[in-house]
């Protein structure tokens, strides 16, 4: 038994014990943890790795490249798949840009607060379209609610406020419903709930009146954060407006992506191209957006799918574009990639056995612990690291 | 007998969300129970949700789609019908069907 | 918490009658929600059936417990987000650094763990449900938004 990082979402529980039995994660993590691994193989024939490495690198070679997932590895790894995006004057891109991006890139402007901070002092958390308990079901439990330490000592129900909004009753937000210290907001359009906070500032009252007790609740404690989640990404209309409700209110900002290190990679792409951007283009010198994906999904020959599954993962209209191109597909796990019928699959080890860092939600880095024991199962792999270090150098 | 709730379709409001419990090689949807009523429709009943493609859905009534009409877990099937520009929040056409669309094996 | 079909594979199958229920089935079912106790099954109780006698015994036991408490954990409705290990009055007492500042439990017997995902009953004796001080407890309950702990019946 060990105790080793669980890389099934951004939380990265580090309390995780692994072995015959598994402590402390919950089904999303054990899911992951327990998944049944991928085998390498070349046109659909099993092989060692050596194989299927050295026809990876035949493969790319000399084709238009698209390099896509990378939000399920370190970022030891997205830093070598930038490298080899370069070098192959390849485009990249992972999920951001799709759901989530803009959460990650508002935190870069506003104020924000590290889970241990608010675990220690968080009194109001507001999930503004996020429901922790499907995507980071251990949040609450971990940093945000339950845990009593620092200056909250005294247990959820005296020392912390809970407030869901949301377009549905979601878990969290039942939890928040039936708490004494809690309420839930069913909104229609997040930016109606944004006018109510800015009219609220000024002492109206807007179509939310519940924003008032809220904003009295928040001078309460000097910790108090809002986690946005996919619900606000994709609702939110006008970020300006949301961007002031965060800094007259005085509330912190925590993206609650769920992607385990999305902002390992947005952070890893900024520092190797210098673009703060969703993905890059080498071949153009140019950031990639949303309404870029299209066009770059077409127009590849050969894709390269470093731990995703873009049938599960990616709408239809982008994922169907990949039909008919050469697929090279690093993976730990097996997966619909299947589908897309590779050329050639390279089993790697689970990020959450391997060693290097991540980025949890709040920006902190988190270093992984490399799994001792590799059981007979658990194969003799090499992690995406050394998979990419192989190809770069061949 | 014949059942005019088949004949039925309505525009429903869908959310796409992280579901744990129900994401899986079947196509599952939570409804809300407005409009198992208004499709007469109870739980392990089916519904045909279509925008651009169709997918068939086994449908669990539940508080959690209180608010939308129908949630659908994250995933494969979500995202035949998730358009890339509005990946989580949608409209959809509904109508009742047979069966559960299934994983491609 | 023993699912009914893992009673049932345990049983003898026969569907004889003896227990009053038309099958072994359906007698697995009772003997889940406690209306009938595997005593009632008198086949097993034959030399025959010894092993797996023993066995549901060992799996009992726990149903047993519940009897005391009402607590009912069921696994495929939990997802592992231990607000109920984290919450639970007792665990917080018992194991100040850990369970109560939300890290995964290290009390040697805890009323409940996270194992393999979900939500394991470990040590029923110690809840404030349970024993001659009993308390009508239903944090953990409260705080499961899926609803899978339950309470089968209140005291
Ligand atoms: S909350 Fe996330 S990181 Fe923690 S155990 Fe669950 S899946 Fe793993
Ligand atoms: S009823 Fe109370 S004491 Fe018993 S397990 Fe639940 S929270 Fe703990
Ligand atoms: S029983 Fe409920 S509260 Fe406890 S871990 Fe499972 S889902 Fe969470």
């Amino acid at each position: 038994m060990q105790e080793i990082v669980c890389t099934g979402c951004s939380c990265l529980c580090d309390d995780v014990v692994y072995g015959d039995t598994v402590y402390h994660a919950c089904r999303k993590g054990y899911r992951l943890l327990t998944g049944k691994k991928e085998e390498n193989s070349v046109n659909g024939e099993k092989t060692d790795v050596y194989r299927a490495l050295k026809a990876a690198r035949d493969v790319i070679d000399g084709k238009k490249l698209l390099i896509f997932g990378l939000d399920n590895v370190t970022c030891e790894a997205q830093e070598l798949a930038l490298k080899l995006a370069k070098d192959f004057n390849a485009a990249i891109v992972d999920h951001s840009a799709l759901s989530g991006g803009k959460l990650l890139e508002l935190s870069e402007r506003l104020d924000s607060v590290s889970l241990e901070k608010f675990r220690d002092e968080g009194y109001v958390s507001i999930y503004w379209g996020a429901n922790p308990h499907n995507s980071i079901p251990r949040l609450l439990s971990r940093f945000t609610y339950y845990p009593r330490c620092g200056k909250r000592q005294r247990g959820y129900e005296e020392d912390r406020f809970l407030v869901v909004a949301d377009v549905r009753k979601s878990e969290t937000a039942k939890l928040a419903e039936k708490s004494k210290t809690g309420l839930f907001i069913r909104i229609e359009k997040d930016d109606e709930l944004v006018d109510s906070f800015l009219k609220a500032l000024n002492g109206r009252a807007g179509k939310y009146p519940e924003v008032a007790r809220i904003l009295k609740e928040v001078e309460k404690a000097e910790v108090n954060a809002v986690f946005g989640g996919s619900g606000l990404c994709s609702g939110l209309k006008d970020f300006d407006k949301f961007e002031d409700v965060m800094k007259k209110s005085g509330l912190y900002f925590i993206p609650a992506t769920s992607k385990t290190n999305m902002r390992g990679f947005l952070e890893t792409v900024a520092e190797v191209t210098g673009c703060r951007c969703y993905g890059y283009d080498f071949e153009r010198g140019a950031c990639l957006n949303l309404k870029d994906l299209p066009e770059v999904f077409a127009c590849c020959e050969a894709v390269m799918v470093i731990g995703a599954d873009p049938l599960r993962t990616l709408p239809h209209e982008l994922s169907k574009r990949l039909a008919g191109k050469v697929v090279v597909a690093i993976n730990s796990l097996k997966s619909l990639v299947r589908l897309l019928k590779p050329k050639v699959t390279i089993a790697s080890t689970l990020s959450a056995f391997s060693s290097g860092t991540m980025v949890r939600l709040d920006g902190v880095k988190v270093e992984l612990k490399e799994l001792k024991e590799m059981k007979e199962s658990e194969g003799k792999t090499l992690s995406d690291e050394e998979v990419l270090k192989e190809l770069l150098s061949m | 007998m014949f059942e005019f709730t088949k004949l039925m379709k309505f525009d429903v409001k869908v959310v796409v969300a992280d579901d744990i419990l129900h994401e899986g090689d079947k196509a599952k949807a939570l409804i809300s129970k407005g409009l198992a009523e208004k499709f007469g429709i109870k739980n392990r009943g089916f519904i045909r949700l279509t925008r651009g493609e169709s997918v068939c859905f086994e449908v669990l009534v539940s508080e959690f789609a209180e608010g939308v009409d129908v949630v659908i877990p994250d995933g494969y099937f979500a995202n035949r019908l998730a358009g890339f520009e509005n990946p989580r929040r949608f409209t959809a056409e509904a109508e009742k069907c047979d069966e559960a669309d299934v994983d491609v094996i | 918490m023993p699912s009914p079909m893992e009673i049932y594979k345990l049983l003898p199958k026969t569907n004889c009658g003896e227990c009053g229920e038309k099958t072994c089935m359906s007698f697995a079912f009772k003997i889940i929600s406690r209306e009938k106790k595997l005593e009632e099954c008198k086949p097993l109780f034959s030399p025959k059936f010894e092993k797996n006698r023993k066995k549901l015994e060992e799996m009992l036991e726990i149903v047993k417990k519940a009897e005391e408490t009402g607590l009912v954990v069921n696994e495929e409705l939990c997802i592992g987000c231990a607000n109920c290990v984290v919450s639970c009055p007792v665990h917080v007492e018992k194991d100040p650094y850990n369970a109560a500042m939300g890290r995964g439990i290290k009390m040697e017997n805890p009323i409940l763990r996270i194992e393999n995902g979900v939500v394991k009953v470990v040590e029923l004796n110690l809840c404030r449900r349970y024993g001659k001080n009993r308390t009508l407890c239903i944090v953990c309950r409260e705080n499961c938004p899926t609803d899978a702990i339950s309470f089968v019946e209140e005291m």
